[in-house]
């Protein structure tokens, strides 16, 4: 899978990989809402396991493609449970005199 | 000179640029789905070997698992901010 | 470099066999008419609110959210490649194990998986698999890739045309 630019040969997938893993940093960094920034390290995710995968470490590559939908699936049930937690809290706030004093 | 993986790296690109760029989350997602199928077909051409069609189908059927995960969650918090 | 013009003609070829497959494939087993999954159900109404078809964008939300017959096309291209035929029936059990891993209850991906094994064992004789690949990334890139409100309408006027919504 090698192209031939003038002279020095060029391959595709390091290159995509890396395009993606360094655009997938900056845009975790930029965006502000939580969804964004774990839609954003999904992308990450994906240019990580191609630069894997164009060193031929094939083993860690299904490993890490096996382990990464758990982390996503982990962490947004975190936000979930954020959320809910944070509208609960706001409801009841005024209702409970235990918690005013 | 290989026609194929430069217009498949010159689709994906293109893909990357555009997730990157749109402010819609939808339409990032849907664009996300695209560039998974351009990288485990370019994951299949590096590695012409049958552990690397493995390695494809394994990493496409879990991204396609976590996107399905992300617009789950992007469902219930709209329902849940549209509601209250 | 030297472009050579018989690899545009079997990729072109090769890009209206894939996207004929999946399209027609899905439409049968009804995934414009409802959403299987719960995520294809958001990603249908937003592109209703920004003046797309419905029945278009729970075609799309379903190829995101789980692996149908596009997919299947894909593994099938890339196991007819590295393995021969029999790849072919390797990729149609991979993806039967991804449908029900996504709660999908359907039989769209595999048999989607085995017409597209059929029909690259069919047209290898002048088309070799790897163009396949190719043509599947482009078809997939002419639907989520470039204008989502006309492909949504395109999708759903298909859908209406053969009478499955």
């Amino acid at each position: 899978m090698k192209v031939e630019v003038d002279g020095g040969t060029v391959e595709i997938l390091p290159l995509v990989s890396i395009f993606c893993i360094v655009m997938g940093c900056i845009g975790v960094i930029l965006n502000t809402d939580y969804l964004d920034k774990i839609i954003m390290l999904e992308f990450l995710t994906g240019g990580l396991i191609g630069l894997i995968v164009s060193f031929y470490y094939l083993d860690v590559a299904i490993l890490t493609s096996i382990m990464e939908p758990v982390s996503t699936v982990i962490l947004l049930l975190g936000s979930l449970k954020y959320l809910y937690l944070k509208r609960s809290k706001k409801r009841y706030s005024s209702k409970l005199p235990i918690l005013v004093k | 000179m290989d026609t194929l993986v430069l217009l498949i790296g010159v689709i994906s690109f293109v893909v990357g640029l555009r997730v990157f760029l749109t402010r819609n989350r939808v339409q990032r997602l849907l664009y996300l789905c695209c560039l998974n199928f351009a990288i485990a077909a370019l994951i299949a051409l590096y590695i012409k070997s049958p552990m690397g069609g493995v390695a494809a189908a394994v990493y496409f059927i879990g991204s396609t698992l976590s996107s399905n995960a992300i617009a789950h969650t992007i469902g219930k918090v709209q329902r849940l901010e549209g509601r209250g | 470099m030297d472009v050579n013009w018989m690899d545009f003609i079997k990729l072109l070829i090769s890009t209206g066999v894939c996207w004929t497959n999946f399209v027609l494939v899905d439409t049968y087993f009804g995934l414009p008419r409802r959403p299987g999954v719960s995520g294809a159900e958001v990603i249908g109404k937003t592109l209703e609110r920004m003046g797309g078809d419905i029945n278009g964008g729970y075609f799309m939300g379903n190829i995101v959210c789980s692996p149908d017959a596009s997919a299947g096309t894909l593994m099938a291209s890339i196991f007819y490649y590295l393995l021969g035929f029999k790849g072919g029936l390797i990729a149609t059990l991979l993806i039967f194990i991804g449908n029900r891993l996504c709660n999908d209850p359907g039989y769209a991906g595999t048999l989607g998986t085995f017409s597209a094994t059929v029909l690259i064992h069919l047209l290898s004789s002048f088309i070799e698999p790897k163009y396949f690949i190719g043509g599947m990334v482009m078809a997939i890139f002419t639907i989520q890739g470039l204008y989502h409100v006309g492909a949504s309408k395109v999708l759903g006027y298909i859908g209406r045309k053969l009478g499955m919504i």
